[in-house]
């Protein structure tokens, strides 16, 4: 308590201090200014400053709103806000992870932001992206970050085992093997096991084989023919031993360090692995294509969210502070330090997506992108996935079988 | 506590009553202080868990309604949190066994006079210096199969070991992980069995060396025996803290492959705040407490019948 | 002394397993704590870094404020260590010398206070802060880890002040001191050891505290050090290996210090045996 009303009368001298400053320059003082406090979480090193930079911008640009920014690592995002909402002391605005949005707004802790959004701002977005934002009909945040998956492959190595670019998932194994006879030290394919994202990691995969999360009932689809067909896939390349060793070891960071180090000839990744490949591997030659196929071309769009919380007091000026974040130049200058996709039909043909093959294949999947749903307990649904996976890779059980224990629980959950 | 009461000239068990004798009351007053403080920062928290275990809870804590005991059966009927518990056991034994295992050996070394004495103690604390969530950050990079540096060293010595991915089976991760817990144990219990060595009379090896005895003799009619009650600390306060440990297994596996590394205090952690449902963490923490309470009782108890009949 | 170099080198060569053990990691550490980013993950791995590169520790100081994380923990650490040699030295006094009602009783409650994890608790704690207007303050944390480490200081004063022979307090309060003189000239400086240890364990506790201070300090400039070198590892996509092994090995240096300079009162200290 000392330490607090210290804090609070040191506070008011600087307010009185520095209003006798500005009295004598100047005249009129804004009495009731917006704070709104947005949290940021970093996609790397860069975001933090970014957004305090905008912040800064912005702040200077008006007297009626004060923008203050914090920025977390990911990893932490979810339990930090799962508390600061719980004690009534989450921030105006906060980014998340576009999955865990429908559990938050189904719990009455986002506000929907339909009628906030000024006339035409709403459209500005490509549409995929914004509708990702919806649940039952109400918009509840902006898709602040958006990314396609690829496939990126190491030049040198398939030159060296002397195949092409593959575009089917026969063609890859084949590829794969090749690599693979190239040294101990090589392995064809990445194959994700374990950490963040080991769920997209299977749906590229799923996909491509013509499956999908949810079939058309809206029950799970995590145990249909081409579920099974698809994990199979996996299976055969990590029997054939072309995949990197310990797949349920392998952590997303883990397959794209070995790609970095040239140790792996082909992994499925997105546009942030171009920035770690300029960062410590600018002699790298690689290449990105579409995910290889066996029925269907897929890519897994991811979306990120910003979103208005319900308890916020000041949600117009963080409206007005959101607007501003995501005007053309400021989205621009976003996606470029961080190498995400278009969120904006203006960008769409910026010479900086369309002309940089490493950036243009993201945006030519763009149209057969499919998504992640967005149901309350997609978290829980995807954790017994990723078991189901674990004991399919690991020959442990029959992958019909590890798939329908994971179906029947995402149906169980999607009956709570 | 007999090792304790006869190395000191006056038995602890006869309090000083001396002032005003039969005013225990107002000597409440010297506890007081330490009561308030943690009744407030843990007693609230503790009612919170307490109270959204028998609640309908939403993801942000609050309140929908009364469960009774329906979270507790929900968590019973929770294959993961069977198989979670059966691994809690694996690893609470294991670390909290290889901890005293290696720590008893290693104190009496360390009690030895040798030529570095201080600085093998200092070395043998230093797993102390760092936090549990470095620690597992570390040993997360040394393991790592390609780039690991415990591959290269093994590998350096010749041995076959080049990519092999220490992580990717339950077994082995999970071995991996037990042996971090051990190594990060260790300090704590052997500042513990230490500092019971050196409250050993030194007399009463005297007097046994007289009588003719040998090292071994010494080492296991006096110097075990008189370290009980200070081994008995050492389980139970580790046993409290490893079965509550959880950085290491989540930074190292995070609970995988296939939920072969989840322990309770994993599992609480995903139920809170991965899938929302704090109402069942709540009712897996207060089983987890009570699974505590009852082996603190039954040990404290078991051991005091056996000190007692001896 | 040859037979004593003897006895030396069998004590080393019975240790060396775990010691190896132990500084494996440090050597990990400060391998990649001297590489450049780009080095860490290449196709032959190597021990030493192609130059020595102090690179990781000057941005830790310079970009990343790791100097003030490490005020903030000491701050904390200093902190808690204090308000609970407040609490646990009365109480601990009154459990070796004094009789007390319900002594039992709240040995048994030292113990419950430890027997829940800090992660279970940490929306109760959060919420408690935040009614009491303490977020982001640094001394919610100097009050909860006293709370927490409290139990633990008590025990092992009572068993130290145990040690004690009472004669010497009797003699005092014969020559006409009074009860609280006799403490603070007599009893008081015999314990200054165990004080010493007991403040050790405390601090090495709070400074290494990890959940708590995540959850209850959110702004950048209070974090603590594991928080600060957390965070580091947290961007989305990649770990900077390079300044986390940089941060761990200055996070270690002064602990270690102090370690190495108290040792010997480290161990004469721990005559526990207060859990009965």
């Amino acid at each position: 308590m000392h330490k607090k009303m210290s804090s609070r009368s040191r506070a008011a001298a600087i307010v009185i201090a520095s209003t006798a400053a500005f009295a004598i320059t100047a005249p009129q003082i804004a009495l009731a200014k917006d704070t709104v406090r947005v949290r940021f979480a970093e996609y790397s090193t860069k975001t933090g400053p970014f957004f305090k930079d905008l912040a800064a911008q912005f702040n200077a640009s008006q007297d009626d709103i004060e923008v203050v920014v914090e920025h977390l690592p990911w990893p932490e995002m979810q339990q930090q806000l799962i508390t600061d909402i719980s004690a009534g002391t989450a921030p105006d605005i906060s980014h998340m992870a576009t999955r865990w949005m429908a559990g938050f707004a189904v719990d009455g802790a986002l506000a929907p932001i339909d009628d906030l959004m000024s006339d035409g701002f709403a459209e500005t977005f490509v549409p995929t992206f914004l509708d990702l934002q919806k649940v039952d009909g109400q918009t509840w945040g902006l898709p602040i970050a958006a990314s396609a998956r690829g496939m990126f492959y190491n030049k040198d190595l398939l030159a060296q085992a002397g195949v092409e670019v593959p575009t089917t998932w026969e063609e890859t194994l084949a590829a794969a093997e090749k690599i693979s006879a190239l040294s101990d030290e090589i392995y064809g394919i990445g194959v994700q096991g374990s950490g963040l994202d080991t769920e997209g990691y299977w749906f590229y995969s799923l996909w491509t084989h013509g499956g999908d999360i949810m079939d058309d009932d809206g029950r799970s689809g995590f145990a249909s023919d081409a579920a099974v067909a698809a994990t199979q896939n996996y299976i055969d390349l990590i029997k054939a031993g072309v995949t990197q060793p310990g797949v349920l070891s392998s952590n997303r960071e883990d397959l794209q360090n070995l790609f970095t180090a040239g140790k792996l000839g082909i992994v499925l990744s997105g546009p942030w692995l171009n920035a770690q490949l300029a960062d410590e591997a600018p002699d790298l030659d690689y290449g990105i294509a579409e995910i290889p196929i066996t029925t269907d071309r897929a890519t897994y769009g991811v979306t990120d969210t910003i979103s208005i919380l319900a308890d916020s007091d000041v949600k117009e000026s963080a409206m007005e502070v959101l607007e501003f974040f995501f005007n053309d130049e400021n989205r621009l200058a976003f996606g470029k330090n961080e190498g995400f996709v278009p969120v904006l039909n203006s960008m769409s043909n910026e010479p900086y997506f369309t002309e940089d093959p490493n950036m243009a294949v993201f945006l030519d999947m763009s149209p057969v992108a499919k998504f992640a749903p967005l149901v309350p307990q997609w978290e829980e649904m995807a954790e017994s996935l990723k078991s189901a996976l674990a004991k399919s890779y690991s020959g442990e059980e029959d992958p019909a079988v590890a798939l329908t224990a994971a179906a029947e629980k995402m149906n169980a959950l999607l009956d709570e | 506590m007999s090792a304790m009461t006869s190395s000191k000239p006056t038995p602890a068990t006869t309090k000083a009553t001396r002032p005003r004798p039969g005013q225990g009351f107002s000597n409440l007053a010297f506890i007081l202080p330490s009561i308030l403080l943690s009744f407030v920062i843990i007693g609230y928290p503790i009612f919170e868990v307490v109270r959204m275990a028998v609640s309908d809870v939403n993801r942000f804590g609050k309140i929908q309604g009364f469960e009774g005991l329906g979270n507790f059966f929900k968590v019973f009927e929770d294959p993961i949190f069977i198989q979670s518990t059966y691994q809690t056991i694996i690893w609470t034994v294991s670390v909290v066994g290889g901890t005293v295992l290696i720590a008893i050996p290693v104190a009496i070394i360390l009690n030895e006079d040798f030529h570095g004495r201080s600085i093998a103690r200092t070395i043998v604390l230093l797993p102390w210096a760092v936090s549990l969530a470095m620690t597992a950050l570390v040993w997360r990079f040394v393991v790592n199969g390609d780039f690991g540096t415990l591959n290269l060293a093994l590998t350096q010595l010749g041995l076959p070991f080049n990519n092999h991915p220490w992580l990717a089976t339950a077994t082995s991760a999970f071995t991996i992980e037990i042996l971090v817990g051990i190594l990060v144990s260790i300090p704590f219990t052997v500042t513990i069995i230490l500092g019971g060595l050196t409250s050993i009379p030194v007399t009463l090896y005297e007097a046994a060396a007289m009588d003719g005895a040998t090292k071994w003799q010494s080492l296991t009619r006096i110097t075990i025996p008189m370290l009980k009650p200070f081994l008995q600390i050492a389980i139970v306060l580790n046993v409290i803290y490893v079965f509550n440990s959880f950085p290491i297994i989540w930074i190292m596996t995070n609970g995988g492959p296939a939920n072969g590394t989840d322990i309770l205090i994993t599992y609480v952690y995903k139920q809170a705040f991965a899938f929302g449902k704090l109402d069942i963490a709540a009712a897996a923490s207060v089983m987890m407490f009570l699974v505590l309470l009852g082996f603190s009782v039954l040990y404290l108890f078991m051991t005091r019948q056996l000190a007692e009949r001896n | 002394m040859p037979r004593k170099v003897v006895h030396s080198v069998l004590c080393w060569l019975g240790l060396s397993p775990l010691l190896i053990v132990v500084l494996f990691p440090y050597a990990t550490m400060l391998s990649t704590a001297l590489k450049q980013k780009d080095e860490i993950f290449q196709f032959e791995t190597k021990w030493l870094p192609d130059t020595l590169y102090f690179g990781n520790f000057v941005e830790l100081f310079v970009d990343r404020g790791f100097g003030r994380a490490i005020g903030n923990s000491l701050y904390i650490s200093i902190g808690a260590t204090l308000v609970s040699l407040l609490v646990a030295l009365p109480a601990a006094y009154a459990l070796s010398r004094l009789r007390i009602p319900g002594q039992s009783a709240f040995r048994t409650y030292l113990l419950v206070t430890q027997m829940i994890s800090p992660i279970v608790l940490i929306i109760g704690l959060f919420r408690l802060f935040a009614y009491l207007g303490m977020i982001n303050d640094l001394n919610a944390l100097v009050f909860a880890h006293s709370a927490f480490y409290m139990a633990f200081a008590v025990w092992m004063l009572q068993s130290y002040f145990d040690t004690i022979p009472k004669e010497l307090e009797e003699a005092a309060w014969m020559d006409g001191a009074s009860r609280l003189k006799s403490f603070w000239r007599v009893f008081l400086p015999l314990c200054l050891p165990g004080i010493a240890v007991t403040s050790l364990f405390t601090f090495v506790n709070s400074w290494n505290e990890y959940a708590i201070s995540l959850t209850i300090l959110r702004e950048g400039s209070l974090q603590t050090a594991p928080v600060k070198i957390a965070f580091l590892t947290g961007t989305l996509y990649e770990t900077e290996w390079n300044i986390i092994m940089a941060a761990t090995l200055i996070a270690t240096v002064p602990v270690a210090i102090v370690f190495a300079s108290i040792q010997s009162y480290l161990i004469r200290g721990l005559s526990l045996g207060g859990v009965k």
